[in-house]
């Protein structure tokens, strides 16, 4: 039986040597995924700037084995996974418009709505307590508000920015650069798969495609091309989060970008960023203000202070800040002692207002 | 004519009484030594004679054997000459002067008939007292070792010729008196009033020290690591004699007393070379020697660069850190070393050495993890307590502020120690860290404040129950420094503060 131009085209996008440029070209000769899928060796070796290797391949037996086709559409939808090609009903339409669009979209969840305001959150992985503090922050406020947070999942800035989404009762979407099933770091799991059900994972990869190195930056257009605006936390310059800035910016989308120390080398990037006309973001209604949102009744951080705490327990909360401080020091400049400092350090901790960082070493909690 | 006479010779770090017969005939002329005896042994023969000859007395030319017994065990060691030596004049002399029996010989000879020193000499000489001998004629070397075994008649010999002279009853050598030269008496010890800042290192030392809590330090390069733990020897309570005894017989055992030192007072620190062999941890060879966990029984065994040892010889430590005891098995025999140091193990907190500082740090959350995880988890279960030390600023270094030095440290400790005496006088345990399951549930009774605290931090942090075992021993230990007898709230914190970094040290998992 002959297949369906819906599964030519799952055919099409889960060849993973198969990259949408070289789609973009068969396409072009073909006009039709059922096309390219019947093609003949002679026809493909007709199409322009396609290599005698991937017409080999087109052409090969192996790639075109029904039952296997079969077996892996059915393995996703089994999995709740779902598949969008670019000329599905469906598919996002900011994603139409970007330079090399994907030819198809794996994805658990659902697929943003059409309207839904989104911001992408990208930063370092290796952060440093400023900003995976200030992620987790930004992506909570953000997703209160009812403004859909998109990052890649990644250690770090990305991940947090999750988490944050999450805590806030928001929507939150994470593109992968790898195939859909695989969670890339491992310790992000829980957070994949609360994902799946507020918001979605998605993939350019079908199932079981390793993560590879140029897969990054490749994801990277489709978090901006998904987004409305781009927020910048702690990048180091010429870093690939900056790369993430300027699709964005080719893409015409807002960029923001959180300031940091000028001393610190792990927000260079976002001052650069400032510098060249990105917006200067350090409250949260920065970024809600460029967006159709109700701003809903919020409570500012200075509020959120006003604990339960008593008073040297308040004069250690308020001795620390966004970048780890040791034990020693904080008694020092608490004048409290040693035992006394750690003591209330261990009771703020339990009470969530703090986390230590390394070994002894604390930051405040936003 | 035959004749016997007695020696001993040290197996692992005990003793062992050997007889050694001499026999001489009419015959060809050759000198044979039997008795299931290790090359060096076997050599002594040439040695022997020649010694004997520039002594002043020739063996006349006949056919000698001498025989070493039991013949079960290898002798191997040096010790062997002085009393072939004796056994072989007595014979040739044909005396046989009394006190043979209730004698002791031990020395090796140099081809001059001068005595050199050996080693394991306090092992030989208390196993030869248990066996009922008086008096024992050692090198003048190791006398000031053999006389701190009080009730035995020691000589110290300087020459095989003083020997002979003493054996024909010519002129008598004098009864060995240890002078009291002030014994290894410290001059300068390294003080903890040289370091500046780091109080919560400091305080974390304390509580290790005063519990016998396994410590690991986790600090940037250059922050004082070595040198704090360089100190902890000395805030540690004085040995008991029995304490000092043990130590320095092990470590004559191994050869690494100096000549002419008599007990070790001060504890040991030793400070191992990354590269160690598990052999050289825990003791090695066909006849083994005393390893590096043995040479610091009752001292402290520091080990830089802890993440940097091979894994065969950090898991090695994992009997001693049950047992206090090094047990080895050889074809001849087993051997049991005590071991029953205080482990302090210093790193760097990843491969650069400066996380959390992430404008030096620039190592990815899997590098510090796997840096984190090359210690095993067996031996992390066994370490207590972790802190990590900072760059010490700027503002610290200079300041003019007098720390707590060593002797305030060490009256609080041993206050801690005597808590622990009383508190555990009728069981076999001396130190907190030791206390199984039960013990703790005993000793370690919170009140309601400590219970609510603890049933929080459990959750919180996700202990195991192994965990919350360390940390109740702990508060123990804190609240015996203190001076409590109840552990509170505050001494839990403290002691939850000190645990070793978990699964998200790195960054990874922020929940």
């Amino acid at each position: 039986m002959e297949l369906t131009e819906r599964e030519c085209w799952f055919w099409l996008c889960s060849r993973d040597w198969l990259g949408v440029r070289s789609i973009d070209k068969l396409l072009g000769y073909f006009k039709t995924a059922k096309n390219i899928y019947y093609g003949r060796n002679s026809q493909y070796e007709q199409v322009k700037g396609i290599s005698k290797k991937i017409c080999d391949r087109l052409c090969s037996d192996e790639e075109k084995d029904e039952e296997a086709l079969k077996r892996s559409i059915d393995r996703l939808e089994r999995s709740g996974g779902r598949f969008l090609s670019r000329v599905d009903d469906g598919f996002p339409e900011k994603l139409k418009h970007i330079y090399d669009v994907p030819a198809g979209l794996f994805y658990y969840g659902r697929m943003p709505e059409k309207n839904q305001p989104m911001i992408a959150i990208v930063g370092a992985r290796e952060a440093g307590g400023y900003g995976l503090e200030a992620a987790r922050y930004f992506g909570r406020e953000l997703a209160k508000q009812g403004i859909g947070v998109i990052s890649g999942l990644a250690r770090g800035i990305d991940g947090e920015s999750h988490r944050g989404a999450l805590e806030g009762g928001g929507l939150t979407w994470g593109v992968l650069g790898c195939g859909l099933n695989i969670c890339y770091p491992r310790e992000n799991y829980p957070i994949f798969e609360q994902m799946k059900r507020c918001g979605g994972i998605i993939s350019e990869y079908t199932m079981d495609v390793p993560p590879k190195a140029w897969h990054f930056p490749m994801r990277n257009r489709i978090i901006s091309g998904l987004s409305d605006g781009v927020l910048v936390i702690e990048a180091r310059s010429r870093s690939g989060s900056l790369i993430t800035a300027d699709m964005g910016l080719e893409q015409g989308k807002n960029i923001y970008a959180l300031p940091g120390s000028f001393q610190s080398s792990l927000s260079a990037g976002c001052h650069e960023l400032i510098q060249n006309g990105a917006k200067l973001v350090f409250r949260p209604e920065d970024i809600l203000e460029d967006y159709p949102v109700n701003l809903k009744e919020k409570k500012g951080f200075d509020e959120k202070m006003k604990l339960t705490l008593d008073n040297s327990e308040q004069l250690v909360y308020a001795s620390l800040r966004l970048n780890p401080k040791d034990v020693d020091t904080i008694s020092a400049d608490c004048g409290l002692s040693l035992k006394e400092t750690i003591r209330i350090l261990t009771n703020l901790e339990l009470e969530g207002k703090i986390r230590s960082m390394g070994q002894n070493q604390y930051v405040v909690r936003l | 004519m035959f004749c016997k006479v007695y020696t001993a010779s040290c197996v692992g770090i005990d003793g062992r009484i050997v007889q050694v017969e001499a026999d001489l005939s009419n015959g060809l002329p050759s000198f044979h030594i039997v008795g299931e005896v290790s090359g060096e042994v076997r050599e002594s023969a040439p040695r022997i004679y020649t010694a004997l000859r520039n002594s002043g007395y020739g063996l006349p030319p006949k056919r000698y054997v001498v025989n070493l017994s039991p013949a079960d065990f290898r002798k191997a060691g040096t010790g062997f000459d002085l009393p072939i030596a004796v056994a072989l004049l007595c014979c040739v002399e044909q005396m046989n002067p009394e006190f043979l029996e209730n004698s002791i010989f031990i020395g090796e000879l140099g081809l001059s008939g001068k005595l050199v020193p050996v080693k394991g000499i306090l092992s030989m000489v208390s196993r030869a007292l248990e066996c009922g001998f008086k008096q024992c004629f050692v090198p003048v070397d190791n006398a000031g070792e053999a006389v701190l075994i009080h009730e035995m008649k020691v000589y110290g010999i300087r020459s095989l010729q003083e020997m002979i002279l003493h054996l024909q009853g010519r002129k008598e050598v004098e009864v060995f008196r240890q002078e009291h030269h002030a014994e290894e008496s410290v001059i300068y010890a390294p003080d903890f009033g040289d370091i500046r800042g780091q109080e919560m290192a400091k305080r974390c030392i304390q509580i290790s020290a005063a519990g016998h809590h396994h410590l690991l330090m986790i600090g940037p390069p250059g922050s004082g690591k070595t040198m704090m733990a360089e100190r902890m020897p000395y805030i540690l309570p004085p040995m008991s004699r029995e304490e000092q005894l043990m130590v320095t017989k092990i470590h004559s055992a191994a050869g690494k007393l100096k000549p002419g030192s008599g007990l070790m007072q001060s504890r040991p620190f030793r400070r191992p070379h990354h590269t160690l062999s598990d052999k050289g941890m825990i003791g090695g060879g066909a006849i083994p020697v005393p390893g590096e966990v043995s040479l610091a029984h009752g001292g402290i065994l520091f080990l830089d660069e802890f993440g940097e040892f091979s894994r065969g010889t950090l898991e090695s430590l994992r009997e001693p850190l049950e047992t206090g005891e090094v047990f080895l098995h050889r074809v001849r025999g087993d051997y049991c070393f005590p071991a029953h140091p205080l482990i302090v193990g210093a790193m760097n907190p990843c491969r650069c050495g400066y996380y959390p500082d992430r404008e030096r740090c620039r190592c990815t959350a899997s590098q510090i993890h796997s840096y984190m995880s090359k210690i095993s988890g067996p031996v992390r279960e066994r370490m207590d307590l972790c802190v990590h030390i900072s760059r010490v600023d700027y503002r610290h270094l200079s300041e003019d502020t007098v720390s707590e030095d060593s002797n305030c440290m060490r009256e609080r400790i041993a206050q801690a120690y005597l808590r622990q005496e009383e508190r555990f006088k009728d069981m076999d345990i001396r130190y907190n860290s030791e206390m199984n399951s039960g013990m703790t549930e005993c000793f370690c009774k919170l009140d309601e404040a400590g219970q609510s605290f603890m049933a929080k931090a459990y959750e919180h942090y996700h202990f195991s129950a192994r965990i919350y075992q360390k940390i109740l021993k702990v508060a123990r230990t804190i609240s015996d420094l203190d001076g409590f007898d109840q552990i509170g709230a505050a001494q839990l914190a403290e002691a939850v503060s000190y645990r070793l970094p978990d699964e998200d040290y790195g960054g990874g998992i922020w929940n």
